[in-house]
């Protein structure tokens, strides 16, 4: 069941009535029964993975809070890891270390074919591994109640593409009875309304140029490719930080509150700045359980840069068991590297904030390509395309090729809306003239509503992110 | 707060219905191209004597301009792309709402679709500003039932019309033409698309003439005899590959030729008409003719029409 959906809008309707309806300690249970119902759809049998490792991390959390013993804690919290990430291995990386292996040493064995990824396993799988670590670590106790614990795992807003959220953040408000009169009305509208143009107006409409010319990389040039990759980095933001906000927005239906997950990235300065607004609920659980557990800043300097260059790795591999997602994870890494020296070295160095930006959509969009590129060979070509053959005074007979210039000059205005808003969120241009405020918020609101209708693509396309 | 969000909702129903209005009105102002051809067909008064009746295959193959010129007919083309026989009858009763019965119709029998039934409408949202044909719309209605939804919910047509409506309403407004407008000529469409794609594969099956396209076979008939109105079937040239794609083309054409016989009407069947069908540069796929191949189908139908006895 996708947020962008018909059906999505006849189960939002239902549950949030029914959810009011009933008393306080049936509402817990009855979201669960949503929630799964709501992910039964994607695939029935994938339900059963969901309830399976969730149940047994709440098994294994109660006993590691219960044990006195390190040995016995250490043991429960391996097994935990073990179920957790070896499922993540099966469904994610086996075929592909197989045919890495077969193709490597030359084998006669077949390759596989991939299977079938459960939708959202990393992000309800590492909320698992959050909770048994942070109980673990004696940042709380367990939970008594395991349904109350299987909802936060399987909370429909957020379970198939994030937030991931904490058991912390999240569980104190689904313990709480909440009231009807705490819904925030207007975050919820505001939330869902951009959330939706983002992922069906900007996403899906980018989608439709970006998808052939990385489909057919051969028949375009070096400026083509760079500026598609660079509609791909809108693309990738909008679908995913459109997705986060539905979520958001849907969860304030349930008065639940989702931890904020993208803050303007698109407006960063240097490398640093943007992992500190991007994906935040997955890179700050990067930093977290990786880069601490792997000792984070606390070891000798080459160790901590190694260490730095580990989590981007993993995080790229964590992205899809492809070569080229490697390739974007070493490239943030190894320019994340060299600004950490800079850094260091220069404490008081500040870039002109334009050069900083442009540095920094320069670097997002070159590697992005990596992400976005089919295979190491398209991977290769495209970057000896453009490095080699830039070749601009083709760009507008291919742009042509791929779609007719009003379509094209359309999607620019949304890059632009797009940028527009946040630029006035960043810089708080608008707000400052407050009378004004509340006639131009509700007017671009209700223009925002109506362009769906019109400019949305109602293809129902999945939203990137849901692979992972 | 719900004071306030009544009247946000009902700004943006408002703002829906006047965009909706303004895009429909954008289209029906088009006076060039596929928007002008359905003007003329659905709401406009025409006194043309003969009309092309069929799919796409009619609206490419039948250069009325040509036509006329060599029979001294006035003829328009009311071929629509993935018209089943049943959607040219529904053509043809929601035409005649606003014109004059045409004295002679050719209907242009598709031997590979023969046996679909029609359960949507093609390209659909192409129909949304003619619902004010009250035939095109009941007929379409029973179609597909979405159409009371189309004309009367903008939040539900919208989506359909979605972005490729956007830029034609807007030329109806500024009286500009679009890529594709001066292609058309008297419903007619010049089809010069030549792109790199191959289009000339083929799957093998079975076809047959369906309950649904019999029935409405037989309401084009009977509407053309109690109408006094001359009926020719025809069928146009198919590619070589897609002769041996439906399995038993020939049984299908003899049941053609069967209805025809019994209902006294001429056949001109150039289907398989070797000095058409072995050339592919009169051809963009295997049922669609480019317009050099249109011109000799063209002249060899006006033949055999100069040819009937009057």
């Amino acid at each position: 069941m996708l947020f962008n959906s018909l059906i999505f809008i006849l189960f939002l309707p239902c549950v949030f009535a029914a959810y009011w309806l009933l008393k306080g300690p049936w509402r817990n249970l009855f979201l669960l029964a949503a929630s799964y119902y709501f992910y039964f759809s994607y695939n029935p049998w994938f339900l059963l993975l969901l309830v399976g490792t969730s149940g047994l991390d709440y098994y294994l959390a109660k006993l590691i809070s219960n044990s006195e013993n390190h040995k016995a804690r250490k043991l429960f919290l391996v097994i935990s890891l073990v179920s957790n990430i070896g499922v993540l291995f099966i469904f994610k990386y086996f075929i592909f270390f197989y045919n890495t292996g077969i193709t490597l040493f030359n084998s006669q064995a077949s390759l596989l074919n991939s299977l079938i990824i459960p939708a959202g396993l990393s992000f309800y799988t590492f909320q698992s591994i959050s909770y048994t670590i942070d109980v673990y670590r004696n940042k709380y106790k367990a939970d008594d109640t395991l349904t109350d614990f299987l909802l936060y795992v399987s909370f429909f807003p957020h379970m198939v593409a994030g937030p991931v959220v904490r058991y912390n953040s999240l569980m104190p408000q689904l313990k709480i009875v909440q009231h009807f009169k705490t819904i925030n009305w207007e975050a919820f509208a505001k939330l869902t309304i951009w959330g939706f143009f983002k992922k069906m107006v900007i996403a899906d409409n980018l989608s439709s140029i970006v998808t052939p010319v990385f489909n057919n990389v051969r028949d375009y040039s070096g400026s083509t490719l760079l500026l598609t990759g660079f509609l791909f980095v809108v693309q990738v933001y909008a679908d995913f930080s459109g997705y986060s906000d539905i979520a958001t927005g849907v969860a304030k239906l349930f008065g639940i509150n989702l931890s904020l997950n993208w803050r303007r990235p698109l407006f960063s300065k240097s490398l640093h700045e943007f992992w500190t607004r991007n994906h935040i609920s997955i890179t700050t659980w990067f930093r977290d359980y990786l880069y601490i557990g792997l000792g984070g800043n606390r070891v000798s300097y080459n160790r901590w840069l190694l260490n730095i260059f580990l989590v981007f790795l993993i995080s790229g591999l964590w992205h899809g068991a492809n070569f080229t997602f490697v390739v974007w994870g070493a490239l943030h890494g190894i320019v994340f590297i060299i600004e950490t020296i800079i850094f260091k070295k220069f404490p008081n160095f500040k870039a002109p904030a334009f050069l900083g930006w442009v540095y920094l959509i320069t670097f997002h969009t070159l590697s992005l390509i990596a992400f976005r590129a089919l295979n190491m060979n398209d991977l290769e070509y495209i970057y000896l395309k453009i490095f080699t053959a830039f070749h601009p005074g083709l760009l507008m007979a291919e742009l042509a090729q791929i779609s007719n210039s009003f379509f094209l000059l359309l999607c620019g205005l949304f890059i632009l809306i797009l940028f527009l808003k946040e630029a006035n969120e960043e810089y708080a241009m608008l707000n400052r003239f407050k009378g004004f405020e509340s006639f131009y918020k509700p007017a671009f609101f209700i223009l925002v509503v109506v362009s769906i209708f019109i400019l949305g693509n109602f293809k129902a396309n999945q939203f990137i992110y849901f692979q992972f | 707060m719900i004071k306030k969000g009544i009247i946000y909702t009902g700004l943006v129903i408002i703002l829906a219905y006047a965009l909706q209005w303004f895009m429909l009105a954008g289209l029906r102002h088009n006076a060039q191209g596929v928007y002008d051809k359905y003007n003329t067909l659905f709401l406009k008064k025409n006194s043309y004597n003969t009309l092309i009746l069929g799919s796409s295959r009619a609206e490419m193959h039948t250069d009325v301009r040509l036509l006329d010129s060599l029979t001294g007919l006035n003829t328009f083309n009311a071929g629509v792309s993935g018209a089943t026989t049943r959607m040219a009858y529904a053509v043809l009763k929601s035409y005649v709402v606003n014109s004059k019965i045409p004295k002679t119709i050719f209907l242009e029998c598709d031997f590979h679709i023969s046996h679909l039934s029609t359960d949507t409408i093609f390209n659909f949202p192409r129909y949304f500003p003619y619902l004010s044909n009250q035939v095109l719309y009941s007929e379409f209605k029973q179609i597909d039932p979405r159409f009371r939804q189309f004309k009367y919910n903008a939040f539900y047509g919208l989506p359909y019309m979605g972005i490729p409506c956007i830029n034609p309403a807007l030329n109806g407004w500024l009286g500009k033409s679009g890529k594709y407008d001066a292609f058309y000529t008297n419903g007619f469409f010049k089809n010069t698309v030549i792109d790199h794609y191959d289009h000339f594969n083929t799957k093998t099956y079975y076809g047959y003439i369906s309950k649904e396209t019999r029935q409405y076979l037989d309401s084009i008939i009977l509407f053309c005899k109690t109408n006094s109105a001359r009926l020719i079937f025809t069928m146009s040239p198919a590619y070589i590959s897609a002769q041996k794609e439906v399995l038993n083309k020939q049984h299908i054409i003899e049941q053609y030729k069967n209805i025809a016989f019994i209902n006294h009407l001429p056949l001109f069947n150039y289907s398989d008409d070797s000095g058409i069908i072995y050339n592919k540069h009169y051809f963009e796929d295997n049922y669609h003719m480019l317009y050099e191949g249109a011109r000799i189908y063209t002249r060899k139908i006006a033949t055999d029409f100069n040819n009937i006895p009057r």
